[in-house]
């Protein structure tokens, strides 16, 4: 069932590509991306028949890019800066703090599919470093302490949401 | 009163003051100012662009004195309208305290991070909106744009621009009038003009600050870029993380189309320039101009061997030139004034540079000087000098491919010619200081570790080589260095510079050659002595609690992250070594000083 439903989705999204370009490949997948999250095999071989890369080529050019996520990320993202600034004022044990505190390691989702952490070179909010985002939010001058405040009220709102 | 009448109450509206929270501050002020008529009559609230003082935002910049109001909050937002706005006193605790003369200072033009710059760039954009047209072109916006279109001669217009002796500010360095002169004289069609905005570099945020401070100043380059050459497509590429620059241009692009300044016939002459906005990717290659190509055609960032240079043969094989944010933020200046212009700068290099100050300094920030300034005034008097007590160990330039040079060449000059003689580059422009708690061999090891994870991989000396330098890297900062490791270390970077494709890998190596001339006692110190003076590299350093000083307080226990120190409260506390992970959590937070680091 779910399967043909989001078979028809993906049909919908590529039904807007008329003639489709090579050029329209990085549109067509962030498309797709933004209704599933992600982009598994299954979708990589119908955008590959519909335009017509082979689909280890498609993989090649989303596996460079760190915008496309082959596996579904957790629902709240969280970057943490590894510029040198952050770096030179301890970002290290921020991250380090985040893996032990969930769990998981930079790259993956934690089980409950609630997080998702990864490393970004520079977000550019140096003078304040080290910094983190999570989603849209940016949190500056950030320390292992706050890392559990944040992520505990996270987990709160989550609680009562899901209830 | 009319609202140019009235005294302006600017909100800091980039990232940096709105991760500190300056969205809050500029509701809460706007909503009490309009719903007390007195105030409303007097003054009127509005966003203002960056003015590079980060550290200590949100700010405020209040009336025609500028009042300059810091690090607030909603709580200080209703003292200041108390005291300063309805009784004119100026609420002096708020604002900015120098340390170094121990005086309050409250008017943002005395500010030393702020009087000490050379500003032409920056200069308006703290005041203006950066979401509104009305106030850019009130400022005298466009002005540039339109002396353009009433020359016909489009070449003269090129060669203006060499004559300033502009440089591209993205690193490379090159002529930009050189560019521009090859552009105009390709005669294919259609022709792209590509605003590189794809900045991310670890240390620098120029470009995020001026797509996000000064949106319009950047597009109105890029038309006058598009005009000069003949162009008649225009692409502002920038980064997918940027949120608020990606909206603001967005929203700039279209006032621009609603107002004529772009689209056919551009301010009703005879010339047509469509501008798009394309997301990079997430790539660090693709800030290299054959990769941001092969991004924007939906392939993979692979660079390519140059020549042809894109301008002969481009994205989808048309004439393609591709410049700086930062570069086409000159151009304004130039155009208006280029007399002037030319005045600023050193021999070789004109015009102002914007470093991206951070690391152990007191003020830090992003900063707006002509080049030929030395690091000691960009340090000590813009910066305020270094942060706490800790003295000045190195300087670090030039993002990931900029060379560490130590704290001996303070009084040297930043311009292209200068520290090219030191084989390093002002790169983008993000400069690091560095203090005595930094360990110069894992900085190295940071520098690359970030070059091979954003090696594309597709040329061996590159893939291969910052692999094998990483290796060796770890192995010394583990304590298993060997002697003939730095033999390798030097043969290897140089098989990289000498034999890799593109910019990346040639310059990758650069922090390791930095390491290895400047700074080679510290890494034998690592090999033989198996010591990190720094006190950095985990493997080689020892926690111990002294007996004497320790009162048992227990905070380092508290702070431990893998419950490595024992001990009853009220008593001598003990750190099991076979546990310790050598954070050094213990070690900062002990308030007697009792644990020593060997």
């Amino acid at each position: 069932m779910d399967k043909i439903r989001s078979s028809n989705k993906i049909d919908l999204i590529l039904s807007h590509y008329k003639n489709p370009q090579r050029s329209d490949l990085s549109k067509i997948l962030l498309a797709i991306q933004a209704e599933f999250g992600s982009l598994d095999q299954d979708i990589i071989k119908k955008v590959s028949s519909f335009i017509n890369i082979s689909s280890t080529e498609i993989y090649g050019y989303a596996s460079f890019y760190s915008m496309f996520y082959l596996t579904k990320p957790g629902k709240y993202k969280i970057r943490v800066c590894k510029g040198t600034a952050c770096h030179v004022k301890g970002s290290k044990n921020i991250i380090d703090a985040i893996e032990k505190y969930i769990d998981i390691k930079a790259g993956e989702s934690s089980k409950d599919g609630l997080f998702y952490l990864e490393t970004v070179s520079c977000l550019g909010v140096c003078a304040l470093a080290p910094v983190m985002m999570i989603d849209d939010k940016t949190y500056s001058r950030v320390n292992s302490m706050m890392i559990k405040t944040i992520i505990d009220d996270i987990r709160e709102t989550e609680n009562i949401n899901g209830r | 009163m009319e609202d140019n009448k009235k005294e302006q109450l600017v909100v800091c509206s980039n990232s940096g003051c709105v991760s500190s929270g300056s969205v809050d501050v500029f509701i809460k002020l706007l909503d009490r100012v309009y719903n007390d008529p007195d105030l409303s009559d007097k003054y009127v609230v509005k966003k203002g662009g960056c003015h590079g003082f980060c550290e200590v935002g949100p700010t405020l910049i209040a009336g025609n004195d500028k009042v300059f109001y810091i690090k607030l909050t909603e709580e200080k937002i209703d003292d200041i309208i108390e005291s300063h706005l309805k009784n004119g006193i100026i609420a002096e605790k708020y604002c900015f305290y120098d340390l170094l003369h121990k005086k309050r200072i409250l008017f943002y033009d005395e500010i030393p991070f702020i009087a000490k710059q050379n500003r032409l760039i920056l200069k308006d954009s703290p005041f203006y909106d950066p979401e509104d047209i009305d106030d850019y072109i009130a400022g005298g916006g466009f002005k540039a744009l339109e002396k353009v279109l009433a020359n016909d001669n489009q070449i003269e217009i090129c060669r203006i621009i060499k004559d300033s002796g502009l440089r591209g500010r993205g690193g490379g360095g090159f002529h930009t009038g050189d560019k521009w002169l090859k552009q105009a004289e390709q005669i294919s069609q259609p022709k792209y003009v590509i605003c590189n905005g794809d900045e991310g570099d670890p240390g620098t945020y120029m470009d995020r600050s001026l797509l996000e401070g000064d949106p319009y100043r950047v597009l109105e380059g890029l038309l006058i870029a598009g005009y000069a050459t003949m162009s008649n497509i225009g692409i502002v590429y920038t980064r997918n993380d940027y949120d608020l620059a990606l909206s603001r241009i967005k929203s700039a692009i279209q006032k621009l189309y609603e107002r004529g300044y772009a689209g056919n016939s551009v301010m009703g002459k005879q010339f047509s320039f469509d501008i798009k906005l394309e997301i990079a990717p997430g790539a660090y290659i693709t800030g290299e101009e054959t990769a941001l190509i092969a991004s924007l055609e939906s392939r993979r960032g692979n660079p390519r061997v140059k020549p042809p240079y894109p301008i002969e043969n481009g994205l989808f094989g048309n004439p393609t030139m591709v410049n700086n944010v930062e570069t086409l933020s000159n151009i304004r200046d130039i155009i208006l004034n280029t007399d002037a212009y030319s005045k600023f700068g050193s021999d070789e290099s004109k015009g102002t540079k914007l470093l991206t100050l951070s690391g152990a300094v007191k003020n830090s920030g992003l900063v707006e000087m002509p080049f030929g300034i030395t690091f000691n005034e960009l340090i000590n008097e813009i910066g305020g000098g270094m942060l706490k007590v800790s003295k000045l160990k190195a300087i670090q330039i030039g993002g990931s491919s900029g060379t560490i040079l130590p704290a001996s060449m303070i009084h040297e000059q930043i311009s292209f010619e200068n520290l090219k003689k030191f084989n390093a580059s002002i790169g983008a422009g993000g400069v690091v200081v560095l203090d005595e708690n930094t360990c110069i061999i894992e900085l190295a090891k940071f520098y690359i570790e970030f070059s091979e994870h954003e090696s594309c991989g597709f040329c061996v000396p590159c893939r291969e080589g910052t692999q094998k330098i990483l290796n060796i890297l770890n192995r010394i900062i583990d304590g298993n260095g060997k002697i003939d490791d730095i033999e390798k270390l030097k043969n290897i970077s140089m098989v990289m510079y000498q034999t890799s494709l593109c910019g990346l890998g040639k310059e990758a190596s650069n922090p390791i050659l930095g390491m290895l001339h400047y700074f080679e006692d510290e890494l034998k110190e690592h090999i033989i002595h198996k010591k990190c003076r720094a006190g950095v590299c985990p493997k080689l350093v020892r926690y111990k609690i002294e007996k004497d000083s320790c009162i048992g307080c227990g905070a380092c226990t508290l702070n431990c992250p893998v419950n490595a120190i024992v001990g009853t409260h009220g008593q001598y506390h003990t750190i099991d070594g076979e546990l310790c992970i050598r954070c050094g959590q213990c070690y900062k937070v002990c308030p007697k000083d009792a644990i020593t680091r060997s």
